[in-house]
């Protein structure tokens, strides 16, 4: 394990934002945490899902909260935990709490392990920030997989076709080939397999998701039909990056199809 | 080593929290232990999983087409206590302090681990809402983030269905240390404080 000099004690501080959790053993779980200073770690909390448990409280999903962590042969093991921020909101609300499961499922597919990351773990919280407050929760999503993508370094082409090098005319319909790298010009989008016609309406959008911070995004006046469309394309994009389909998407979907408001 | 034994603690290290040293000892403990352990043991496996099966009404453990508390006549016809898994129906059995029917969703939404509503019995206990004379849903799922989501979602769904839905209670343990307490617990503990009469 890489680390600073705090690693050769047997007991270490951290802090980071909990994006997912296992079960394990009688009362255990293993806990995924996504952190500034490592990435994505996994460590054990010993007795947690006892009702009794002192750390159970500040080690649910979507707790941003403050460890200490002693040296284990296998996993390292929380001692104490203190939750810093929590998300009530999400808690209690379902779409808030499918959203949040959507950005903690593509952080823990594409955050690197055991490797410093400020700028990520940055994005995640302010990412959940806007989740527990935002009125259209679809713009905090496009807004997110964006800028993860740009963190993480699988931003899509979308000023110059990655197949011939011609910049993009984002007047006219592109087309949309993951595979290629995102978005190709209609002469070589044509010939390739899987392209999708993308319309300038969604190219625009995307350069503006991918460029400004969410401050700027949450003022659009934007549709949520041309929000779902965008959605269809990013779907297309991560699942090529991810080379599986995002599960939490299946459930968002189900919310959508049931009570038609997430 | 022989097959049999290989084949017993392979078998064992399929079960939870037993990992493949503990494995070979029990395996060895029952080679060595007189022929009943075994054999009792074995009899016990057969039986659970030849005459225990899911209760069609409530799905918890059944030993026939019942469980006991559904075939049971005195218990209130009129609120269903949903709960994750049967061993929770043993924990709230243990208060004593209810008397009404159950229903096992068999697991909790985490679309994380690929468990969605559909892989739960959610659409069972709407149907059982909508045919049986229901006055009151109890949502018991666990107080983490996945028993939250699967209560606001079945919530979201006996809505329309003008049944009163209630969750169980957040709050503090008893025994436990004020100062411990994490702030979610501790804000919902005072949200529902009461009276001392």
């Amino acid at each position: 394990m890489t680390g600073g000099p705090e690693r050769r004690y047997r007991s270490y501080r951290l802090t980071g934002l909990v994006i997912h959790h296992r079960d394990m053993g009688e009362a255990d779980r293993i806990v995924s945490l996504l952190t500034p200073d490592r990435g994505r770690i996994d460590l054990l909390a010993k007795g947690v899902r006892k009702i009794t448990s002192r750390k159970a409280g500040h080690l649910d999903v979507f707790t941003y909260v403050r460890l200490q962590v002693a040296k284990g042969r296998t996993w390292d093991i929380i001692t104490q935990a203190e939750a810093i921020r929590t998300f009530p909101r999400i808690r209690s609300s379902l779409p808030r709490t499918a959203h949040a499961y959507y950005i903690a499922e593509l952080l823990y597919a594409l955050a690197p392990e055991e490797q410093e990351d400020r700028e990520l773990f940055d994005l995640a919280l302010e990412a959940l920030g806007y989740v527990e407050t935002a009125t259209n929760l679809l713009v905090v999503s496009r807004w997110f997989e964006a800028h993860l993508l740009r963190v993480t370094g699988f931003q899509p082409q979308l000023y110059v076709c990655p197949l011939c090098g011609a910049p993009l005319n984002v007047e006219q319909v592109n087309y949309w080939v993951p595979q290629a790298g995102g978005a190709v010009c209609p002469t070589c989008g044509v010939a390739q397999k899987g392209g999708r016609p993308l319309p300038a309406r969604v190219l625009k959008l995307m350069r503006f998701l991918h460029t400004r911070p969410y401050t700027h995004v949450r003022e659009l006046p934007l549709r949520t039909d041309v929000l779902l469309e965008l959605e269809g394309y990013m779907q297309a994009y991560l699942r090529h990056v991810l080379e599986r389909d995002i599960r939490a998407l299946k459930f968002l979907h189900r919310l959508r199809q049931e009570f038609r408001r997430t | 080593m022989s097959d049999p034994i290989e084949r017993t603690i392979e078998a064992f290290s399929r079960l939870p929290g037993i990992g493949p040293k503990t494995a070979a000892r029990l395996t060895y403990f029952l080679l060595r232990a007189p022929n009943d352990v075994a054999l009792d043991l074995a009899d016990a496996l057969k039986a659970l999983k030849e005459e225990i099966h899911y209760c069609r009404r409530c799905f918890n453990v059944a030993q026939g087409e019942l469980c006991s508390i559904c075939a049971d006549p005195g218990r209130d016809q009129h609120t269903i206590c949903v709960v994750e898994e049967p061993l929770d129906i043993v924990a709230i059995e243990r208060t004593g302090a209810y008397r009404g029917l159950y229903h096992v969703l068999h697991g909790a939404i985490n679309p994380l681990a690929n468990v969605g509503p559909e892989d739960l019995r959610i659409n069972e206990l709407v149907e059982r809402v909508q045919k049986e004379e229901v006055r009151e849903v109890i949502l018991a799922t666990n107080p983490n983030m996945e028993g939250e989501a699967t209560a606001m979602y079945i919530a979201r769904l006996l809505e329309p269905l003008g049944v009163r839905i209630t969750r169980l209670a957040h709050g503090l343990p008893i025994g436990g240390d004020l100062e411990y307490a994490d702030q979610q617990t501790l804000a919902q503990a005072l949200e529902g404080r009461r009276p001392i009469s």
